[in-house]
């Protein structure tokens, strides 16, 4: 059977740049799959590779294995892009059992392409970017199974249809499971294009609420995490990081750790060269060991003597000082619409504020790790990772193996939020690995995490608005200084640093004609990189405070004064990531609900208040309100939280609102007591004890978390429920207490004078 | 854990009234009364036995002592105990339940660092943790 499957998929017309490969298990059932694949892919397929582009197998006895082609970051993608493929075609959710597929890449004469689609997830794209290809994939699969039924039968395809898990024929009185038809169904030939696809009103699964098929695994421990990964005469090992930015190995001397028992082997890691990309975080030293507690041991009884770092003299203070410093001159003018300088000149009122935002650690539950055997012409990784083929680029350029020889397994990953787009951790091991010859664990600590960390850049905001007569804003500036998170990276011009930082579409440009960007690098040695919802949680934390402040300033209502803005524009273009195009009133619609939620309009008694926030990114809208209260002793109490999102259409409910519960706390947990400092050159945090993540205590029982569908095209979510928590939580303690927030975290600015 | 009282506050209107009546029962203040304008007070102390007794008036409306007084009038304000490491100190409390409003030692009189503790949980009455070498 599988030589004859084979025989049909190489008569494909292999001019299309996508069709459908069938084939066969060893097991007999039948597999699908829809990949994007180029002619060459084409020749590997007719070679007989049944494991190109297989997503969907159907187990005779009608359960059905759906392979899950994304990383799993508790977003919820195993759960929710297997839905699209179940619901097209069209069998019980409950009969659907979810495999996690390794990284697909194909070498072709233009270089690697996908061999099982795009795989990554980061900018809140893992749905988006599936949410046809995996529908078409089940309407595919749907329709070669009634195309072997029609065939079976005799009866013409059109007088066919199914109904979950079986295809039927009326006409005939004939029915038959998918399980019953899967061995005929594979020796089809896959049609020339996908089918048309269900009216979103048929559906019985997408759109509807379902559990995480995952949950059971993870509240019982089963669920699989990197590092849970064990190989057999697998050796385990830890490093030691200069504890200095950019520091390196000036000797060391292992003597007590060669004593230590276990350890096997001690030697040197080479970071990258002053200012170059990062491949790894740092120069250190490796301890291997027999066990991850022995290369613990041995690396605690190791002696290094470090290099002198250029950056020995860096420290909070300083970076604070130095964006001050450069704030009180001129910056890069990043962006300039209208007379910025003529109408703040012409206006009836200017305001002004600073504000600072600072450096954060992504702080993953599950700390770095990675396996990784690199042999002499092959390796092997399992890794929890957001981007396999990062980690598949990382280890060939510290191996030098071909990249179609390494093989990349990717485990449920706890806890990403932008971190794990980095792939140094498996560049660790593969060189660990490569010197050794063993199979090697890498395992950081948590406080390994928290030092070595590519932070979220901190930096200080400038913010001015002129406003007319009637307080209408004219004309709006935002000045940034900050530590560009573009820095280091391969090929970036000075020039284009500041387009991590701010994004020139953001709320407010469209509204007010007169409008002003500038920004200023400073080149503190701190690593920075990607934290969920990178530079808007900083931008959204200033807009949203010193829209409030302009409100309190000229005697107008908070919300009234967004709805006035929102309103003067009914659809403004989107350049940025995630979306061509942005609706300011479908940020008003969120914010009128969550305000109508939480009484905004009843007055409160005092330290006792409401704040608001809204907030657009990677094409998902949100907003939030917040009701806290604050005692005469200072103590901050979070009353009520009201979220919502509109996402569009959400195409799993549950999972849409477990990220705007995660993505609020988040975003609060950070704005209360979450800051990286660095003194001498050294990040001072460690844990968790002086990194301290909001407590379920702090986060109160009303908590409403509101999903809103729009339209019937589905944005990202991952994200989109950060942005907004922060300034509202801060706006509410001002409503309250009339302390305004200007820097985060809040920490213990409420307990002034106490 | 707890070595001693340290000090105990007392919230006051008018300073130098308070001082009148206050040294009937405890004689003259040490020093001359003190600005604390890191924290929103004038405040004078006397010394009974091994522990400070201190008398606060808020000088500045928005901090917390200023709205303290108007929400509880004068007298009772806090007890403070004195402990050697007041990091240490306030997380072995706030491991057994008792949160502690400060995330961070603020800089009191002389050298004492100090933290609160949530009158939540301690029966309404409220508690500070000081680390002094006086």
């Amino acid at each position: 059977m599988a030589t004859k499957s084979r025989k049909n998929q190489s008569s494909v017309d292999l001019s299309r740049r996508r069709f459908l490969v069938a084939g066969s298990t060893i097991s007999g059932s039948f597999l699908l799959g829809l990949p994007a694949l180029s002619l060459a892919d084409a020749r590997i397929t007719s070679s007989g590779d049944t494991r190109i582009g297989f997503f969907i197998n159907i187990l005779e006895n009608g359960d059905v294995i759906i392979g899950n082609n994304q990383p799993e970051i508790g977003q919820g993608l195993r759960t929710t892009l297997p839905m699209l493929v179940a619901e097209e075609l069209d069998i019980e959710w409950d009969k659907v059992k979810i495999e996690s597929m390794p990284l697909g890449i194909i070498k072709t004469a233009d270089g690697y392409t996908w061999k099982y689609g795009g795989q990554g997830v980061g900018g809140s794209t893992g749905l988006t970017s599936n949410w046809t290809f995996m529908r078409e994939v089940g309407a595919t699969a749907r329709l070669m199974l009634m195309q072997a039924a029609a065939e079976l039968w005799a009866v013409p395809l059109d007088q066919c249809s199914t109904r979950p898990g079986e295809v039927i024929c009326t006409s005939a009185g004939k029915r038959a499971s998918y399980g019953e038809l899967v061995k005929l169904a594979s020796r089809l030939t896959p049609p020339d294009a996908a089918p048309p696809l269900k009216n979103m009103d048929e559906y019985r699964i997408v759109g509807k609420p379902q559990r995480n098929k995952e949950v059971m695994d993870i509240v019982t421990a089963r669920a699989y995490y990197g590092i849970d990964t064990r190989v057999p005469g697998m050796r385990f090992a830890v490093i030691v990081r200069s504890p200095v930015l950019n520091g390196t190995v000036a000797g060391f001397d292992d003597t007590a750790t060669r004593a230590v028992n276990g350890v096997l082997d001690v030697f040197k890691i080479e970071g990258p060269a002053e200012g170059a990309p990062y491949h790894i975080l740092a120069h250190g030293v490796a301890v291997v060991a027999t066990s991850t507690w022995a290369a613990i041991k041995g690396r605690e009884a190791l002696k290094i003597e470090w290099e002198q770092s250029p950056n020995r003299e860096d420290s909070s203070e300083k970076f604070w000082q130095q964006n001050r410093e450069m704030l009180s001159g001129q910056g890069q003018i990043v962006h300039d619409q209208g007379d910025f300088p003529a109408a703040i000149k012409a206006a009836n009122k200017v305001i002004r504020h600073s504000y600072e935002v600072p450096f954060v650690s992504h702080s993953p539950l599950e700390p770095q790790n990675c396996f990784a055997w690199v042999k002499k012409d092959s390796v092997h990784i399992i890794a929890p990772t957001q981007m396999p083929s990062g980690a598949s680029r990382a280890a060939n350029a510290v191996t030098g193996i071909e990249r179609e020889h390494i093989k990349v397994e990717m485990t449920r990953v706890g806890g990403g939020f932008g971190r794990r787009l980095s792939n140094d951790y498996v560049a660790e091991a593969c060189i660990i690995s490569k010197k050794t010859g063993w199979p090697i664990k890498l395992q950081w600590t948590r406080e390994d995490d928290m030092k070595n960390d590519f932070y979220r850049p901190g930096g200080t905001h400038e913010l001015a608005a002129g406003l007319d007569e009637q307080g209408k804003v004219t004309a709006w500036t935002q000045r940034l200084a900050s530590g560009s998170k573009y820095y280091r990276r391969d090929g970036m011009k000075d020039e284009n640093l500041w387009k991590a930082e701010l994004y020139p579409d953001d709320f407010p440009q469209a509204m007010v004609d007169n409008y002003r960007l500038e920004y200023f690098h400073n080149t503190i040695g701190i690593p920075r990189g990607s934290w969920r919802a990178p530079a808007h949680t900083a931008n959204a934390f200033v807009i949203q405070s010193f829209l409030d402040e302009i409100a309190h300033e000229t005697g107008q209502d908070p919300l009234a004064l967004r709805l006035e803005l929102l309103g003067r524009v009914e659809q403004q273009p989107y350049s940025s990531h995630g979306a061509t195009v942005m609706t300011p009133g479908r940020l008003s619609r969120l914010l009128k609900f969550v305000s109508n939620r939480i009484d905004y309009d009843t007055a409160r008694p005092k330290g006792r208040g409401v704040g608001i926030a809204t907030h657009f990114t990677f094409g998902g809208y949100a907003a939030h309100a917040i009701e806290v209260s604050v005692s005469s002793k200072g103590k901050l109490t979070i009353e009520r939280i009201v979220a919502a999102i509109d996402c569009g259409y959400a195409v799993n409910p549950n999972a849409v609102e477990a990220q705007l519960q995660g993505g609020t706390c988040d975003g609060l947990s950070t704005a209360l007591d979450l800051e990286i400092t660095v003194r001498d050159g050294r990040v001072m945090q460690n844990n968790f004890d002086d990194y301290p993540l909001m407590r379920i205590a702090s986060v109160p029982a009303l908590f409403e978390a509101h999903v809103l569908n729009y339209d019937d095209t589905p944005t990202g979510v991952g994200e989109i429920g950060l942005p907004s928590a922060a300034p509202a939580l801060t706006n509410a303690i001002f409503n309250a207490t009339g302390i305004r927030i200007r820097k985060l975290p809040i920490a213990d600015q409420l307990r002034r004078y106490s | 854990m707890i070595k001693r009282i340290h000090h105990i506050n007392f919230i006051v209107k008018d300073l130098d009234k308070a001082l009148q009546r206050y040294r009937v029962l405890f004689g003259n203040p040490v020093g001359e009364p003190e600005m604390l304008p890191q924290r929103g007070v004038k405040l004078a102390r006397f010394k009974v036995g091994e522990t400070w007794l201190i008398l606060v008036q808020p000088v500045d409306d928005e901090g917390i002592p200023a709205q303290y007084l108007k929400e509880h009038g004068e007298g009772f304000f806090l007890i403070s105990c004195q402990v050697d490491d007041v990091r240490k100190a306030a997380k072995l409390v706030s491991s057994k339940g008792i949160e502690v409003l400060d995330r961070n030692p603020r800089q009191g009189l002389d050298d004492w660092k100090v933290m609160d503790l949530s009158p939540d949980d301690l029966f309404g009455a409220d508690f500070q943790l000081v680390e002094s070498a006086i």
